[in-house]
């Protein structure tokens, strides 16, 4: 009884640790004062505050623009490379395979330097532009890695088997390589998304004074001080993650519980 | 006389500088079980292959029906491929991996349902259309590779080790099963195997590689009594091998005596044997016959140094005076002496195989 007690106790503590900060956000989004520090009464007011905002919706606008485009050309560029690299030996593919973990591991702000740097030298005027070219250079690792992992599990002998079943190179490609490595692209799109919509210090360094993203925004906000619209806006971006990820949660099940019937 | 199906005439295959293949030319007849058996790397996976167009050959020619495909890619020849570990197209059900083969050569639906039917009630799979191959084991998705190749009517089906991956029981019996197959369909099989039983069990014919050579090509029965090297005595079923000399001819019995290790006398059949010919004699365990006298010819004192029983027989290893460890198989009603008794081992002058000279074969 009492060793119950104390596994309660403990879940507890680990959820408070969690999930506290998140929920005095959202809390503090529907509190009448300005300040958050006391909590008034409650109110949308910061809802309504948060949707005349034209910077902030523009900065939106911005993040998803950036954010789609960077994962689709991304995706594009790291499954072709992920193939490739899979597929065929060149001089250099170790070296190459080596080189791919180097975005990954560098500190953001040494990428974002460099990639200042490198717009700079080829006189590049910052835009919305020089942003995307930015998040798709930090997101093709992600992809490629997350394709290749599929690819290796794949038994190698899948596409000789298509082959000798009648089916040409193009065909094999699409009846039966991109079907198997479909779920290490979605991943490695979805990585890819994620990494995009919150990035800050690369975008900090990349993003020129008509493309703002979401982040970079916020950041600027809370400069001068968290007001409660940057909690509604947090709130809502909550709300619209916990969405997605019950749907893609829902799905999974649903499909799973298909399988299992059968 | 029987139709050849598939024909290999001069085929050479080397990559770069290491040749695989130097010269091969084989036949195989419309209908038979034929098994490529041989140690991995010995060449029969890459002979499957180019038969089957995955791989090209360097130099020969390959003939189907009698016609040369050579040059005939992979996606036009008639003939369909059952792989190691099955390469089953796991995003697809079990239907779509079946009419994977007759969708992509667009043929009307209603004969690829009908079709597909047909296959899986051949390898008894009714009721798994709409399954993945996760769900299925190991011995199910075998039957899918198996009705995946058989539905597109190939005319020689080919096995690459479809068995390696299955665990004894199962691979016992899917052996019967694809037999019985073969036998039901009358389609010619290529099987490659690394496995000798397995080929003894399933095949008309067992060719066996070495280094790309052809060793020596027969029934199971052929190659079991009457192997022609060491390598093929070795291979296929347990061997006991003794090196020896051809010391004496007799005219009048028509017999040659062997002497093996110096002491031991052994006498043999003469078949136009010199005197001083180096041969190496192979008996079968069952051959040996352990006894307590000594014989007058083919007899040598040994010591048990094992018994072993495995439930259907029962095994006996025995050192000679000279060193050599000996495999017997006892009957059924035979005695069995306790380890480091000192016995005789003698065998019956037909049942020694007389195997190619011995520096013929070292390496």
């Amino acid at each position: 009884m009492k060793k119950k007690y104390l596994h309660n106790l403990f879940l507890l503590l680990v959820f408070a640790f969690l999930y506290l900060p998140i929920i005095v956000l959202v809390i503090f989004s529907f509190n009448s004062s300005s300040l958050n520090i006391v909590f008034e009464q409650f109110t949308f007011r910061w809802y309504h505050v948060l949707l005349e905002n034209r910077s902030l919706l523009e900065a939106f606008m911005n993040t998803m623009i950036v954010a789609f485009t960077s994962t689709i050309v991304s995706t594009i560029i790291g499954t072709i490379s992920a193939i490739g690299i899979k597929k065929y030996n060149f001089i250099g593919k170790e070296f190459i395979q080596s080189l791919l973990y180097i975005p990954i591991v560098i500190p953001e702000i040494v990428l974002g330097i460099s990639l200042l740097s490198i717009y700079t030298l080829f006189r590049l005027d910052l835009s919305l532009v020089t942003l995307i070219i930015a998040h798709i250079t930090f997101s093709i690792p992600f992809v490629i890695i997350s394709v290749r992992t599929i690819l290796d599990s794949l038994p190698s002998n899948l596409e000789d088997a298509s082959s000798d079943l009648g089916a040409n190179k193009f065909k094999t490609f699409w009846y039966v390589t991109l079907p198997s490595i479909m779920p290490g692209i979605t991943s490695g799109a979805l990585l890819a998304f994620t990494l995009s919509l919150d990035d800050v210090i690369i975008s900090y360094f990349t993003a020129g004074p008509d493309s703002n993203t979401l982040p970079l925004k916020i950041y600027s906000m809370i400069k001068t001080g968290i007001t409660p619209d940057v909690n509604a806006l947090s709130a809502l971006i909550l709300v619209v993650t916990i969405i997605i990820l019950m749907t893609s949660t829902v799905l999974q099940l649903r499909k799973l519980r298909k399988e299992t019937e059968l | 006389m029987k139709k050849v199906i598939v024909k290999l005439d001069d085929v050479k295959k080397s990559y770069g500088d290491k040749v695989i293949i130097p010269k091969l030319d084989l036949d195989v007849y419309e209908g038979e079980f034929l098994t490529l058996l041989g140690p991995s790397g010995c060449g029969k996976t890459t002979t499957l292959r180019m038969i089957s167009g995955m791989e090209n050959v360097s130099s020969g020619h390959i003939y189907l029906d009698g016609e040369d495909v050579t040059n005939v890619d992979a996606t036009k020849r008639e003939v369909n491929t059952v792989f190691q570990n099955y390469a089953l197209f796991s995003h697809m059900t079990i239907e779509k991996n079946i009419s994977y083969g007759l969708k992509i050569k667009k043929v009307p639906n209603d004969i690829i349902t009908k079709k597909v039917k047909e296959m899986l009630e051949l390898v008894q799979l009714q009721g798994y259309e709409k399954r993945k191959p996760s769900q299925l084991s190991g011995g199910e998705q075998q039957r899918v590779a198996i009705a995946r190749a058989l539905i597109n009517e190939p005319k020689v089906l080919l096995l690459d080790e479809p068995l390696s991956a299955l665990d004894f029981k199962l691979k016992k019996q899917m052996q019967i099963e694809l037999k019985q197959l073969q036998k039901k369909l009358g389609i010619t099989f290529i099987y490659v195997t690394h496995n000798q039983e397995e080929a003894l069990t399933m095949s008309d014919r067992i060719l066996v590689f070495r280094g790309g050579v052809i060793e020596q090509v027969g029934t199971p029965k052929e190659l079991y009594l009457h192997p022609k090297t060491r390598f093929v005595a070795d291979f296929i079923g347990d061997s006991n091998i003794f090196d020896g000399i051809i010391t004496k001819i007799s005219a009048s019995s028509n017999t040659a005596e062997v002497t093996i290790n110096d002491t031991v006398k052994a006498i043999l059949p003469n078949k136009n044997y010199q005197e001083g010919l180096k041969i190496s004699l192979m008996l079968r365990p069952e051959n040996l016959k352990l006894v307590e006298k000594e014989t007058s010819k083919n007899c040598i004192p040994v010591k048990i140094k094992e018994n072993i029983y495995d439930g259907a027989t029962s095994k006996v290893i025995a050192i000679t005076n000279f060193g050599k460890e000996l495999n017997i198989t006892l009957d059924r009603d035979d005695k069995i002496y306790p380890v480091r008794s000192t016995l005789f081992v003698k065998w019956k002058m037909e049942d020694a195989v007389v195997l190619k000279g011995k520096e013929a074969n070292e390496e």
